[in-house]
């Protein structure tokens, strides 16, 4: 008989789950998470080796994470040259003041399951912002802010007792 | 709270009668309670402020309970007008005439609010169910006619919204508090879990259509702003943070026409 796991018990509730940006030497939680994606892509080269068996060889990865949320005020900058690094002012100011440069942002998903023990799981990474959807539609109350790119560092994904 | 007054609210029907100067001027008294027959100190016209008999008529299936320790309850008045002119059809004129002038007062307060400044009502709501004239005196000088009052007094549940406090509610208020949530399955489909997604809370309450509170709730509504309303149960009251989503009209019957209207609830 197969070890049952993956059952309800350990399930991770959507509902308990949310995002962080680290802005200095803060974490800042999005408080109106709407959805978050972290898609792990490893780019490979397949080949046979001089036995015929097939082999596959890691030429990189294209990983990549999207998350929405509702657009607030606070998701914005007053200053001209915007510093806080949690804003979309500041991401925009870096990818359109010369010389260009692309935001790199450190990103903390966190997600609680129903386990006992060790009940979060933490995805820490760090991203490029490459896009930015900022869009009023209708049928929505609050306009909504889609912000993705790609996953540079992955520093840790893993279980742990407390949310960080 | 819905204390039963007899006293107070004879009290205070007699204030609104007596609040009118025509009513008051034409009137050599307007007493509380029944007559005790010295009719010389009861020069008419006049008029007697009273109970009946059985005065309180709150019918009930079930009773209180800790849930409900602040019913409503119904109870009737007599107002008696007596005439005494120099002839019958003159007293009958004088009667017919009096029963007017009282019967639009009344009409005019039906919540019986203290008549100077129109505040503290006695009751939630009145009508009048019967105007008999006494049998046995028709044709002659001295008419009796009586003037029955049943009003609705106290009201288990009540709304502050508005600015206006203590709306009282003509149906007990739905309150739907709703957790949506997802099925979850093993193997072998046996439901193991539900898993929350979100949450609505929201009520309804039924009131009376009244332009003013109906114009405010609009104006509410439309500024969609989050404000704050008190729902006033028997059990307790509750304060909630929300706001008006609809303003519909129920079914209007008899001369009552009722709005409800649905708070959604925010935490």
């Amino acid at each position: 008989m197969p070890t049952l796991y993956n059952q309800s018990s350990d399930h991770v509730e959507n509902y308990k789950g949310h995002v962080e940006i680290l802005d200095g030497a803060t974490w800042y939680k999005f408080d109106s998470i709407l959805d978050i994606s972290v898609l792990t892509r490893v780019d490979t080269e397949k080949h046979y080796s001089t036995n015929g068996s097939k082999k596959k060889t890691t030429i990189g990865d294209s990983s990549t994470y999207q998350f929405r949320v509702k657009q607030s005020a606070d998701l914005y900058s007053t200053l001209a040259t915007p510093t806080e690094v949690r804003t979309i002012s500041y991401f925009k100011n870096q990818i359109y003041t010369l010389p260009r440069s692309l935001p790199i942002i450190s990103i903390r998903a966190v997600s609680e399951s129903n386990a006992s023990s060790n009940a979060f799981i933490v995805d820490q990474f760090t991203a490029t912002v490459e896009n930015i959807d900022e869009v009023r539609e209708e049928g929505k109350g609050v306009q909504e802010v889609v912000i993705s790119g790609e996953i540079i560092t992955h520093t840790s994904d893993k279980r742990q007792a407390a949310a960080p | 709270m819905a204390s039963i007054d007899f006293a107070g609210d004879i009290d205070r029907i007699i204030a609104i009668l007596a609040n009118n100067t025509i009513l008051n001027n034409a009137m050599r008294n307007i007493k509380f309670g029944e007559s005790d027959y010295l009719k010389y100190d009861d020069p008419a016209p006049y008029i007697l402020v009273t109970a009946p008999n059985s005065p309180f008529k709150t019918r009930d299936s079930f009773g209180i309970g800790e849930g409900s320790a602040d019913p409503q309850h119904t109870a009737q008045y007599l107002i008696k007008i007596i005439v005494d002119s120099k002839n019958a059809e003159k007293s009958e004129r004088e009667l017919y005439g009096f029963i007017k002038q009282v019967t639009d007062i009344l009409k005019a307060n039906p919540r019986l609010k203290e008549p100077v400044g129109l505040t503290d009502p006695k009751c939630i709501r009145s009508f009048l169910f019967d105007i008999p004239i006494e049998a046995g005196k028709r044709g002659q000088e001295r008419l009796v006619a009586t003037i029955g009052i049943q009003c609705q007094v106290g009201s288990a549940f009540t709304l502050d919204i508005a600015g206006f406090t203590g709306i009282p509610l003509i149906s007990k208020p739905i309150e739907r508090e709703i957790e949506t949530v997802e099925n979850i399955y093993d193997t072998r489909r046996i439901r193991k879990n539900i898993s929350s997604i979100n949450e609505t809370h929201s009520f309804f309450a039924e009131i009376e259509y009244i332009n003013a509170q109906i114009s405010a709730l609009r104006t509410l509504k439309r500024n969609r702003a989050i404000v704050s309303t008190t729902l006033t149960r028997p059990s307790g009251t509750t304060v909630y943070s929300g706001k008006v989503t609809e303003i519909s009209n129920a079914a209007a019957f008899d001369q009552l026409e009722t709005v409800t209207i649905k708070f959604e609830v925010i935490h």
